[in-house]
Order: C-alpha cells, then structure tokens, then sequence
C-alpha cells in the first residue's frame, strides 16, 4: 500500500468539455486510530513526526486539542507564539512553492540556495520563542528573543520583496485595483508575475471558476458533536456542513481583500484571483508576524500558573494551515487518548462533489494536453502538495 | 494532511539536485530542492517527489515502526 495515498481525479470528457468529474481518495485517514491507547505527551511527540509536511499546524492543532481536553489551555501568550510559529510555516510553504513551482510553469530557473535555506526558517523561530522544551507541549514555556524572532520576518520580508515581489511585501499587500496589479505585472519579471502575466495574456485568469463558498466560523461544540456521530469516519472523508460542500483556502482568508474583489470583477474565482490569494497571503505575513511580536512584548510575563492536569476530557484545536483549516479532536480518558480525529482541509476542497470538482469540471476540454495543463495549474493553485493522479478518460 | 516518509539515502547525482532513496523494497528519485547537505547514508523524510528534511536513522525507524503498527508500511 501506498502510505501517502493520493486523490484519483477522473475527468471524463465528452466533445468539447468535461462531463463528468470524479475524486476518489486513498489517503490513510484513519492513521489516527493508532494514537488510541497512547499518552498525550506520547501523542504530541508523534503528530509532528507522522505528519511532517506540515508539522507546524498539525503539532498546533494536537497542543490545542490536547491542552483543552485536559484543563490546560490558559497560557494565551504560548499559543500566540505558536500562531507565530505556523505562520513561519505558511511563509515558507508559500515561498518553497512559489520559487520551484511557478518557475517551472515559466521555465525559469530555480534558485536552489535560496529554496534550500528557508528550511532554517521554522527551527531558528522555535528557539527564539521557547526554551529547549519546545513548544506544542502541554506546558510549553515561552522564552522570547525579540531580536532573534525579528531576523527571521526580516528574512521572510526580504526573500518576498527580492525573488516574489521586486517591491517591499507590504506595499504589494495594498494593492487594492487590478490596474495596479496589471502595471505591476508589466514591470515586473520575478517568476510569480511571469506566470501571472501569461495567464493575463493568454485569457485564462478566468478558468476553473467555481465560485467560492467559504467554510465558516465553525461553533467547536457543535463539531465536536459531529465528529463524535457513528458516521465520523465518512464525514471526515468527505466533509459538508449543513449539507453544503464548503472551501478553505488561501483564497477564502483572503477573500475580503480590496484587489480580489476587484479581480473577482473581471475572473471571478478563477485561477488569477486564486494564485494572488497566495501571494497576497505571503504579503501579510512579516506585518502580521510584527504586530504579534510586539503583542508579545507588550506583555513580558513568561510563565502562567495552569493549575492540575485532568485527566479525562475532550477538546478540539483549530489551526489556519498554509493549506486551509485544520482541526484536531483529542478525547482523553483516565489520561490516554481514547479517541483521536483530525478534518484536513484537503478533504473539504476535494469533496467528490466540491470546489475542486467545480472548477474542474467548468475548464474547456478542446484539447488534452491544454485540458491537463490547466488542471494541473488549478489543483496546484488550491493545494501545491496533495498527491495525486489526474486521467483524462 | 499529508504524510511523509522516511526513506534512507542510497544515491545523489552529480549536480546534487536528485536523489535516490530506499523506501521498503522500492527505490524512488527524489528532488533535493528544500533540503541543504543530504549525503548517501543520511535518512529524508519524503513526500511527492521531494525530501523535505533530514532526519536521525533512530527517528526515521520510529516512524517507520508507526506506519507498520498502522497496518500501511510502505
């Protein structure tokens, strides 16, 4: 068996278009089961280990839900500097994508010293927030190094403004008219606005428009109720909320923003409004990042009284990963795991009847070898790492 | 969410761009964009064509033993 499994994704086309569209999925879902038993330090140890692309935002979620489940969520301070540390992560993630995989669509080199070296990112925030205990323990202790914290944004704002932006990140993020982003994209020649501006110029900005129905604010009670329902296992394949198939991406946290409303004019959701999402969401991070930092500092007490540990409970965590929502359900009983469940943001945007299957299902199928370029390019756009397998039937 | 495995580093090419990796009984190219100063003999953890980052052989064996306990060794 494959352990990473991967989406099989059928396009079934008929003349000139796709007919039908089918996702299966073999992703090992149900690799949690194997927490049951285990302690919840055991537990916190062994997420990041399993689920190691995003290890930052999976270890958050299971802190979270572990630390509700068992009496131990006060340290407000903690779990701000654990967002600082997943937003670290969606910055990398971001950047890792946009610097191989947008250059290769545009055929540009990648600058392998540059990619390499934001791997350094994560573990240099780690240790200038928390001593060697770590953090996303039960009672992680914060220990900041303001200035240690301040290199890494000032690394993250430099490698965007050089290699994504060829302006500072945060006056990129108050683009607020597709006229400026257009004028942008004429004087820019970093790969990211080569792919843009040949998706401009080619008429595509607008393909795989599925709209967007973004997932909610979501009430933890009532989650963790559904969660708890004899059928969990098929919602947490192929997640709804009150019957609707729902998205979550860097498109729906974005969506307010002044320029994707005014590109939705023009695109609406389509593959242009999608990939500025992205970039728009990597230029908020460094200010992002500061203002949290300096909330840290605003408030220099480094350790919380969290009283005694309980030892049966339930919590949820609740995480935006560089990939959408991410939550983690932990029941704890006589201080084991006796039920563990995480809902990845993969199985909202690749529900078989979902966002995903929209967009795909609205491209023009004229041609093969364009119908998978431009799926390609849409899958990649919603999630640049899931794996999966694409057949044109 | 994603997994990623750990497999052990049994080739690099001369550029030092692919590797080839041992992942159960099967060999697998694999980039090595995102991760500076892999050497043969060193464990990745790998997903979708790429090693993500290095990791100890002991951390490497412990997961591995997880996926088994999991019923999906590779």
């Amino acid at each position: 068996m494959n352990v990473e499994g991967e989406i099989l994704i059928e396009l079934y086309r008929s003349r000139r278009r796709v007919e039908k569209v089918t996702i299966r999925s073999s992703r090992p879902l149900q690799l949690t089961t194997l927490f049951e038993g285990k302690s919840v330090n055991e537990l916190l140890r062994v997420v990041p280990m399993l689920y190691s692309v995003c290890a930052t935002a999976q270890a958050s979620a299971a802190a979270q839900a572990c630390r509700r489940a068992t009496g131990l969520d006060g340290d407000v301070r903690a779990e701000l500097a654990e967002k600082m540390l997943v937003d670290v992560e969606t910055a990398r993630e971001h950047l890792w994508r946009l610097l191989i995989d947008w250059s290769n669509y545009v055929e540009e080199p990648v600058d392998r010293p540059l990619v390499s070296s934001l791997s350094t990112l994560l573990p240099a925030a780690k240790s200038a927030c928390f001593d060697e205990g770590g953090p996303f323990t039960l009672r992680p202790a914060l220990s900041l190094d303001g200035e240690g914290f301040e290199s890494v944004i000032e690394r993250i704002s430099k490698t965007a403004a050089e290699a994504v932006f060829s302006m500072p990140a945060d006056e990129w993020h108050a683009f607020d008219k597709v006229e400026t982003l257009d004028r942008w994209l004429d004087q820019t020649s970093t790969a990211s606005a080569m792919l843009l501006r040949r998706i401009r110029d080619r008429r595509t900005g607008g393909l795989a428009d599925a709209g967007s129905n973004p997932l909610p604010s979501i009430d933890h009670q009532a989650l963790g109720k559904r969660l708890g329902d004899v059928d969990a296992e098929q919602f947490i394949a192929a997640p709804d909320w009150m019957g609707a198939q729902l998205e979550t991406t860097s498109l729906t946290r974005m969506v307010s923003h002044p320029l994707l409303q005014d590109l939705s004019r023009r695109y609406g959701f389509g593959l242009m409004t999608r990939m500025v999402a992205r970039l728009l969401e990597l230029a908020a991070i460094p200010g992002r990042l500061s203002r949290r930092l300096e909330g840290l500092r605003d408030d220099p007490v480094d350790s919380v009284s969290l009283g005694a540990e309980r030892d049966e409970g339930e919590g949820l965590g609740e995480v935006e990963a560089a990939r959408g929502r991410l939550f983690h359900r932990a029941v704890v009983e006589k201080g084991k795991i006796a039920k563990y469940q995480i809902l990845a943001p993969t199985e909202w945007n690749f529900h078989p009847r979902g966002m995903v299957a929209k967009g795909l299902l609205s491209l023009p199928a004229v041609d093969i070898s364009l119908l998978k370029e431009y799926a390609d390019l849409f899958i990649n756009t919603v999630d640049p790492c899931v794996g999966y397998r694409l057949e044109v039937v | 969410m994603c997994l990623a495995i750990p497999a052990k580093v049994v080739a690099i090419d001369e550029q030092g761009e692919n590797a080839t990796v041992v992942l159960g009984e099967v060999r697998k190219e694999v980039s090595l964009a995102l991760v500076d100063d892999v050497s043969v003999d060193d464990f990745v953890l790998i997903h979708v064509g790429y090693a993500l980052n290095k990791v100890s052989e002991e951390e490497a064996e412990k997961t591995l033993r997880l996926f088994a306990q999991a019923g999906v060794a590779p």
